[in-house]
């Protein structure tokens, strides 16, 4: 007997790290599934400054799944910025995920799901 | 700094039965902070051939070997090393699976800098029905402000009429001294190893449709920047894609 499963599935997560003298950090990550489609999306930033000389340290890390449906697609990018010297040493971290899935499902026997999986910033 | 994205769709489309689907796509980031980044089967037959070409450069500002054999130079930046490199790799069948990695480091060492790396991208793709399967893949390398640039490619690439399978890679070096510049503009050596026609052994066919690329950078030096960037795309049953680049700069 054959059957099958349509089920779409993200989830998100994202981290950031900064150490230092002045530092800020943001992370944000969300999810949304609905019948035939699911989408994440993940961001996270550190920023980090001494203010006498030092080396200030920034770390940003996200990470996205998403399963079930006909066509997948991921986009990623980092960015680090680092000026160790000068009268302010600053360094930058930027990471940022987003992944998106979609067909396939069937529009009613995912209903349930939605209400379970769509929620905001996690 | 490294980016990681993954896409796998699996599907049988030959042979009906239990569909699975599976995506991963990810960033990470474990590096020291404050230093950098990271970052056949069957007779020959009409059908589309597979494609393995070298990218478009970004920013032309190398010296480089013309095909009247003699030395042209562009701009060259006066303000430290610049190296962007990546690739994409695509696979058009039934079943098609893509990879791509792409490595870039760079390094300030007090009277030159250095920067290398390597990009890797790989598809391949079966099909039930003659002539459904393209794999293309293609890489490139774009230096910027380096004195010497060594750059090493290879492309290869195969087909049939139920399969296609094409590979780039390109690794490079350059270096910059600091101070100085040679008299006539950077010195690149290219070296260029493409192969029309190559089967690789022990070459698996793919199963499903796969995306996956990784892609890490990472700059050692006084002010410096890395950056990668990735994407992947399955569509099940019929294509899978893969591109990234990497950046370093010092």
């Amino acid at each position: 007997m054959a059957g099958s499963i349509n089920m779409f599935l993200v989830e998100g997560s994202s981290a950031a790290l900064a150490l230092g003298d002045q530092t800020m950090t943001d992370t944000a990550a969300s999810t949304a599934a609905w019948p035939g489609g699911a989408i994440g999306f993940a961001a996270a930033v550190a920023v980090a400054q001494d203010t006498a000389p030092g080396t200030p340290e920034t770390s940003a890390a996200t990470d996205v799944i998403a399963t079930g449906g006909y066509m997948t697609s991921s986009h990623g990018s980092h960015w680090s910025v680092d000026v160790p010297y000068g009268p302010t040493p600053t360094s930058v971290d930027v990471s940022l995920t987003f992944v998106s899935t979609h067909g396939g499902g069937y529009a009613f026997s995912g209903y349930d799901l939605v209400g379970s999986s769509l929620h905001g910033l996690l | 700094m490294n980016t990681e994205a993954n896409a796998e769709a699996s599907a049988r489309t030959c042979h009906p039965g239990l569909e699975t689907f599976d995506l991963h796509d990810g960033n990470d980031d474990l590096g020291p902070l404050g230093g950098l980044e990271y970052d056949d089967r069957a007779p020959a037959a009409t059908m589309p051939a597979p494609v393995a070409y070298s990218g478009m450069e970004l920013f032309d500002h190398d010296l480089v070997w013309g095909e009247s054999g003699a030395w042209h130079q562009d701009d060259q930046s006066p303000n430290g090393l610049l190296a962007v490199i990546g690739g994409s790799a695509m696979a058009a069948g039934e079943a098609s699976a893509v990879t791509g990695l792409v490595e870039n480091f760079a390094e300030d060492r007090g009277d030159y800098s250095i920067a290398m790396g390597k990009a890797i991208f790989e598809a391949s793709a079966y099909t039930c029905e003659p002539g459904g399967a393209l794999a293309a893949a293609g890489t490139f390398l774009d230096v910027s402000g380096a004195d010497f640039i060594f750059e090493h490619e290879i492309g290869q690439s195969k087909h049939g009429p139920y399969d296609a399978w094409a590979r780039s890679e390109l690794d490079y070096l350059s270096i910059d001294i600091h101070g100085w510049s040679p008299p006539q503009g950077a010195i690149v050596i290219k070296v260029d190893q493409s192969v029309g026609h190559y089967q690789p052994y022990g070459l698996e066919l793919p199963q499903g449709n796969l995306a996956q690329v990784l892609a890490m950078s990472e700059a050692h030096g006084a002010d410096t920047l890395s950056a990668t960037f990735t994407n992947a795309l399955t569509i099940e049953n019929h294509f899978s894609f893969v591109n990234a680049v990497g950046i370093v700069a010092l």
